[in-house]
Order: structure tokens, then sequence, then C-alpha cells
């Protein structure tokens, strides 16, 4: 019975820990919210670098996280899994970032990307990489951004960006070609350093 | 790179590094990349690229540690409940006390128990859904039979409630204040105590026979008084169950003249006061004679005209008056005022308003009350500029519903006291007989302003009736014109030929 499964052994903070991401949102259907607590717990950190890297307000990266939770908790009902939870919620999340650049475009023109210099101690590297990343375009920088930043796998981007897996494959290896040659002057630069 | 020389491509040894191939083509990959400088180098390349990339670090999310993941869950739970508002201190306060759980999370276990509980997969079922609100309307229309199934309510009992209704408004803000820490909040035993000796109450007064066994709702003030403050109790106790027990005894002693139960204080009530009024519709001969016999009764009986009015000039006048008169009087003044003329029509009636004089005295003794309380609050007590400013408010409030009260009960002691009598005259019918003939000229000129006058008004009577059919006799006769023409002339030609027939016959 799931219901008695929910109550006797899933109120254990460790066991849900062990458990994996698509067996705590099935945990969490079936009533144990310490499930979600759980989720949260492990994707919080991801979901916000996923709007923080790819928005100029830090702000408006924390409400949109906080958005994609409450659209998991709002779909609860109709998940099912077909797919990994993380394609799931990056889904989500791909969904909200693409809603609010539609209304950051209407409101106001791209203002040019404002760094926060006293994020990182590599400040340099930071904005070298960062700066690399946004010459990319833009097919081939989401690719990238989800594999090494978001680590999400080439099945789990094909899923999430609806592309053949050999289409992400072969995208994801001209963007990583293309940032090298962004990068090489950091290289040497780098290298030239004493 | 070709892969004619390697045997893999590029993106293989990407995907190979990123562990997306695996297998025995993992295992030939991971051979080559030991012997293929060229290959090894670009494995490098990939991973130093790689490793670039982590130098864009973002900042931990600000809502791991914050409380907005109990926000998120509470979502949840209004959503789950629907326009509920999720408090978590105020849910948890209304929860009893639980065992603590062995979950190890960071949340507290009663808050965990209670999104369990909302969340349930059960509650969210739509037959479940059903089945409850089936079970609240039924609630809803058993409840409402039940209330009819009683006597309605009286207005007594309706103002009552209405003033139940009232402490109970102050009662939700008090307890409002009392939330935002101005007032001390009560505990649940004071809130059980003060329940207990309600429905202690309740069941006495409801055993009196009121008003053949009519039975007064408390169940709204009973509600509302389930989430009372201290402050408010002693007041309800007083303003309410005081105007309570004393509106009982006084339907008691009214309706069944009987004493009421030593547990309710007995107020001094009159038996029976009634307000009078009568009617009388007279024909009188003079009415010259009559109206000055109306105002010298009025004067001998110490009463007054509310108000009078006279119509007609010399044949057959009216005259409409108002008159009250002491109710004690009355009877004498109507035996006086019949002999005036002849009675058409005689109407008396009488309203008895013991139940809204006793409700109104019983109300505006408690207003006093309360005056003297807030008064003495003001006086003796120190407290917080908020809660001074709220008794001043009180009070001016309570002043103000005395004075209106007050001048309530003197309208009402005025309308008991004296009796109002509605007295029509109507002056008999005499045509008054003129012999003497008009003068020859008036005649004459009487006569020739009557023929002007009628030479107008045909004239224009002839105008008018042209403007009203004319258009609709034109339309008629452009209507007709042609078939009636057309008409003539066959007719006149087999006419002639009829002729020519006969001429050549």
């Amino acid at each position: 019975m799931p219901q008695v499964e929910s109550n006797q052994h899933f109120g254990d903070s460790a066991a849900l820990a062990a458990m994996t991401d698509e067996r705590l949102m099935l945990v969490f259907r079936l009533g144990n919210s310490e499930a979600f607590t759980e989720l949260f717990r492990r994707y919080s950190n991801p979901v916000y670098g996923f709007f923080r890297r790819r928005l100029e307000n830090p702000a408006r990266g924390e409400e949109l996280a906080q958005e994609t939770f409450v659209a998991v908790l709002r779909g609860i009902e109709r998940y099912e899994p077909r797919a990994t939870f993380r394609t799931y919620l990056y889904g989500i999340a791909m969904k909200i970032l693409m809603a609010e650049r539609r209304k950051s475009a209407r409101r106001e023109s791209s203002a040019p990307a404002a760094v926060d210099l006293t994020a990182d101690p590599c400040v340099e590297a930071a904005i070298w990489v960062q700066r690399a990343i946004e010459q990319l375009d833009a097919d081939h920088r989401d690719i990238l951004v989800l594999r090494e930043f978001e680590q999400l796998t080439y099945d789990e981007i094909a899923a999430l960006l609806r592309l053949p897996v050999n289409t992400v494959r072969s995208r994801l290896f001209r963007a990583r070609a293309a940032l090298k040659a962004f990068l090489l002057p950091l290289q040497q630069e780098m290298r030239n350093e004493p | 790179m070709s892969a004619e020389l390697h045997g893999f491509q590029p993106e293989e040894v990407m995907a190979y590094l990123d562990g997306e191939i695996t297998g025995e083509r993992a295992l030939a990959l991971a051979d080559h990349l030991q012997q293929c400088a060229e290959c090894s180098a670009l494995a490098d390349d990939f991973c130093s690229l790689s490793q670039q990339l982590i130098a864009w670090k973002i900042e931990p999310s600000p809502l791991v540690d914050s409380p907005a993941i109990l926000g998120v869950e509470a979502l949840t739970a209004e959503e789950a409940m629907g326009a509920f508002k999720f408090d978590k201190e105020s849910i948890a306060a209304s929860l009893p006390a639980q065992e603590p759980a062995p979950a190890v999370g960071r949340r507290s276990s009663l808050l965990s128990s209670f999104l369990d509980f909302i969340w349930r997969p059960r509650i969210q079922r739509p037959w479940m859904w059903a089945l409850a609100s089936g079970c609240v309307v039924m609630l809803i229309v058993s409840s409402l039979s039940f209330r009819m199934g009683r006597v309605a309510p009286s207005r007594d009992d309706t103002k009552l409630n209405a003033q139940a209704k009232r402490v109970g408004a102050d009662v939700a803000d008090a307890t409002d204040n009392s939330v935002n820490g101005t007032r001390n909040t009560v505990t649940a035993e004071d809130l059980r105590a003060f329940n207990k000796e309600l429905r202690a109450n309740e069941s006495k007064i409801d055993n009196l026979p009121i008003n053949g066994g009519k039975h007064i709702d408390f169940t709204k003030t009973d509600s509302q008084m389930s989430r009372e403050p201290a402050r408010k109790i002693e007041e309800m106790d007083t303003s309410v169950h005081s105007e309570l027990a004393t509106k009982v005894t006084g339907l008691d002693t009214a309706v069944h003249s009987e004493p009421a139960a030593d547990t309710v204080d007995t107020a001094v009530v009159p038996v029976q006061i009634i307000e009078r009024t009568a009617s009388l519709s007279m024909t009188v001969k003079e009415m010259d004679a009559a109206r000055a016999a109306i105002e010298d009764i009025e004067k001998r009986h110490h009463g007054y005209f509310a108000q009078l009015n006279t119509e007609g000039q010399s044949e057959a006048r009216t005259l409409t008056v108002s008159l009250r008169v002491p109710a004690g009087e009355l009877d004498t003044t109507l035996g006086e005022l019949r002999k005036l003329g002849h009675v058409d029509e005689e109407k008396q009636g009488g309203e008895e308003v013991s139940y809204q004089f006793v409700d109104l005295e019983a109300r505006l003794q408690n207003a006093r009350n309360t005056e003297k309380r807030l008064t003495g609050l003001l006086t003796k007590r120190a407290g917080k500029l908020k809660d001074v400013l709220d008794v001043e408010r009180e009070l001016a409030s309570t002043r103000d519903e005395i004075e209106r009260m007050e001048a309530q009960l003197r309208n009402m002691e005025n309308q008991v006291s004296y009796a109002a009598i509605d007295l029509k005259l109507r002056e008999e019918y005499k045509p008054a007989l003129n012999l003497a003939p008009p003068a020859t000229g008036t005649r004459l000129r009487n006569a020739l302003v009557d023929g002007y006058k009628s030479a107008v008004e045909s004239a224009l009577g002839l105008v008018l009736f042209l403007f009203q059919e004319g258009p609709t006799i034109l339309f008629w006769l452009l209507l007709l014109f042609f078939p009636a023409r057309w008409t003539r002339r066959k007719l006149r030609a087999l006419a002639a030929q009829k002729q020519s027939l006969a001429g050549a016959l």
C-alpha cells in the first residue's frame, strides 16, 4: 500500500536522502512533504545557479528559482516519471526562463551585462568565462551551460530541448570548440603570468 | 584528427569524457587515448576547458537557509486547502500537542504532520470532495429546517442577536489586537471555564417558559464566544446575558403573569402598556358650531391639536382634526365628540408596546452600566494610548446610544400617555336659493362673450380636425382616385356602347 509505505517508512530523513529524485517525487505525491524538502535541498542551488547564470538580476533569479519549485508543487498531481526528475525540473526552469526573457524583451532592451565582481575570488577568470560564453550562439550556449554547469546528460538535454541526441552532441562539440577559441587569449595570458 | 586514421570521431572523445559512451566502445577509446598523443591532447583540451569553466561560480542559493523553504511548502498547503491562509504559528498554536516524531528533519514534526494530513491523496480524490460537500449541504439544510421548525424569532430576539453580533465583532477586534500584542490573550482554561459558565446560564434560561416554549437562539453568541479574550467576557456576560435575563423576565411576566425563576433578575415591569388610537368620521349640521365644540372639548380634557385642516368655503365644508388627549380621558372625549353630529364611521385600536418599552428600558440601563464601567476604566487604569483611545471611542459610542434610547423612550412614553383621535367632520350639503335675476347688461355681455368663445372654439375645432384627419383623408383620396376614375371611364364607355347599340337597333 503506497499510503502505508509513505507513512511508515518514509518519515526518516536519512531514508529520504538515499532515494532517487523520481522516487522522492512519488513519495511526495503520496503525501510526504519531507520528500519535497529533500528535493528542494538537493536542487535549490542548481536551480538558482541555472537562473543566476542566465539573468543579470540575482534577486530575480532567486524569485524564479522559487517559482520553479512552486510550479513543481502545482504540477505534482500531473507528474509521471517518464523522464528523469532533473529533466522535468530543468524543463520547468527553462520555460520560466523563456517567459522571463519574453517579458524582459517587451519591457526594455537588454542592457549590458553587469558583472558582480564580489561574487567570486577569481573574478577575472570568471569574467572571461562569462564573456566567452556570452559570445556563443544561443543554441550552443544553452547546451553548453546545461552540460557544464547543470551537469545534464546528453539524453536529458535532448529531452529538454526536444532535439536529437546526435544534434546535441554535435552542437556541444562545436560550442566547446568555439569557447576554446574565445578563451585562448586568457590561457595565453595566464601562462605568461609568472 | 581524422576518423579514418584513429577510428574515433572527435565528438566521441568528448562524449567519452562526458561519460556518454559505455561498453566496449568506451574501453576501446580508453585504450586509444593511452596510445594516441593527438587524441590524448584533444581530451586534455576538453578537460582543461571544463576546468576553466569552473571559474564561473555562483554564490549559494539564498533559498536554502532561508525560511522560504517553508513558504514554498506553505503554498502547497494553501493550494490544497483552497484560499486558506497558512500561518505556521497559528496552526501550531491551534493544534493539540503531539508526541515528538522520530524524524530528524529541520522542520517541526507538528508542521510536517499537518502538511501530511492536508496532502493525503484521499482528500484529493474527487469522490471524497463530493461526499464532503454533500455532508456540508445536508448539515446546512438540517440546520435551516431545525430553525424553521421553531417559532420565528421575535423582534426582541433579533435585537438581541444583533447586539450579540456587535459584541462578537468587538471580540474579534480584540482578538486581532491580542494577536498583535496590544492585549493579553486568554488562555484555553479561561475559555473553557467561560464556555462552561455560559452553557450553564443558557440551560437555565432555556428552561424558562418563555412565550409558549419559544427558545432563544444562542448559537451565534456561543460560537463567537468560543474565541473571546478576557476583557470582553465580563462585558459579554453583563450586557448580553443581563439583557437576556431582563428580557426573558419581561416576556414571562407579560405573557404568562407568572413569577420568573429565581436565577434571573426580576425587574418591575408594567403589566400592559398600550398605545391607543381612535378615528371618527361624522356629519354635522353646522361646521362652525362643531368646531367651537371641538376646541372646547380639547381644552377641557387638556389635550392638543396635532393637526387641523379645513376645506370648502360656504357649502359642504370639511374639517379634519388630529387630536391628542390623555389616554385616560379617551372614552369620555369620544363620547362628547359623538354628540356633535351623526357618526358615519368609528374605529378604535390599541397597540401593546410593553415588550418594546421593557426592552428599551433594559437596554438603556445596560448602556448606563457600561458607561459607568468605561468611565471607571478611564479614571482608574492607566494603559497604553491605543487602549485609552479605544475606551474613549467606546464611551462616546455608548453615550450616543444612551441619548438615542432616551429619546426613543420619551417618545414612546408620550405616545402611550396620550391617545390619538383622528376626527373627520363633513358638513351637510345645503344649496343656497338665489331668486334675484341678473341685470340685462350683464346678460348681454355674457351672451356676447359666450358667442365669441363659441365661434373661436368651432373654428379651432375645424382646424384641429383638418390637422388630425387631413393626412388620412388625403392618403385615401390619392389611393382611390385612379381606380375610381378608371371605373368611371369604363362605365361611361359601357353606357356609350349600349347607347350606340340601342341606336343601331
